[in-house]
């Protein structure tokens, strides 16, 4: 299928689970946190979980073990956010009625990123996550262009390109 | 009776899906926000189980969203090695799903 925009972190974590998870159940893009009870007797819990979309955040990945749940975020840009989130969702489990079923069971974290640096590894480390790099080789490309972006030349083409989509009246 | 040669998706119902075939196509949709014909790239799945039950089915992928947490799968049919319980969340372009997915048999060799 061709791409029209870019899941790059749904394949990245796709693709990380079937590698190194395969044996395992697992979850992908899994809301997190409860749904309110006195809303949900009112509206019923179908209309009390779309009414609670908005506060209930989304986590990559989760993957049963046998005595743990390992909560996954993948991040290829802004891989900082994704470190940060990982121990605020796991204040969330316990009152997430999805995983009801798969506790009680520890909480492990990892953070699955295309690089890493030794200030995410120190930070990681303080926040009791797994750092792991993973970098399958359709992503290269994505992480090249990303790295690139950065660059004077990269910049200044990117203007050009912007100028003729101006000129052109192309959206 | 529905004939269900399609799985359609209630919001938050969740549907425990085996697939035995896959096929890649274009085809012609009319735009459910725009009301106006799109042609899009679709994956097709034959579901050949559809909660614990025997069907003849197909599911026709045109989510960039769901196909994403499908696509490593594709590759030699690895997917016939599992169920995929599916839940949609939201409508519209903001849809988002939830992807479930069971090995119906360990893997040798595999996971940590």
């Amino acid at each position: 299928m061709a791409r029209k925009n870019r899941q790059v972190e749904s394949r990245m974590v796709a693709d990380y689970l079937l590698k190194f998870y395969a044996s395992f159940p697992r979850l992908m893009m899994v809301p997190l946190g409860g749904v309110d009870d006195r809303l949900a007797q009112q509206v019923g819990i179908e209309k009390a979980l779309n009414l609670s979309r908005p506060f209930r955040p989304e986590i990559d990945a989760i993957v049963i073990l046998p005595r743990h749940l390992l909560l996954i975020e993948t991040k290829v840009f802004r891989i900082v956010d994704g470190l940060a989130k990982l121990p605020l969702y796991a204040a969330l489990v316990p009152s997430t009625p999805e995983l009801r079923k798969y506790l009680p069971r520890e909480i492990m974290m990892q953070i699955v990123v295309a690089w890493s640096n030794a200030n995410l590894e120190a930070m990681a480390a303080a926040a009791g996550v797994q750092v792991i790099v993973f970098t399958p080789a359709w992503l290269e490309a994505e992480v090249q262009r990303y790295h690139r972006y950065w660059t004077a030349e990269y910049q200044e083409a990117r203007q050009k390109r912007l100028e003729m989509r101006e000129y052109f009246g192309v959206d | 009776m529905p004939l269900g040669n399609y799985v359609i998706f209630d919001e938050n119902t969740p549907e425990r899906l085996h697939f035995s075939e896959h096929m890649a196509r274009v085809k012609e949709i009319t735009d459910p926000q725009t009301l106006r014909p799109r042609t899009v790239n679709a994956v097709d799945f034959t579901v050949d189980r559809l909660n614990g039950r025997p069907v003849v089915s197909t599911l026709s992928i045109i989510q960039e969203n769901l196909y994403a947490q499908i696509e490593p799968y594709l590759e030699n049919r690895q997917y016939v090695q599992y169920d995929f319980i599916v839940t949609k969340r939201g409508s519209g372009y903001r849809t988002r799903w939830t992807v479930e997915v069971i090995p119906l048999r360990p893997v040798p060799g595999q996971g940590r």
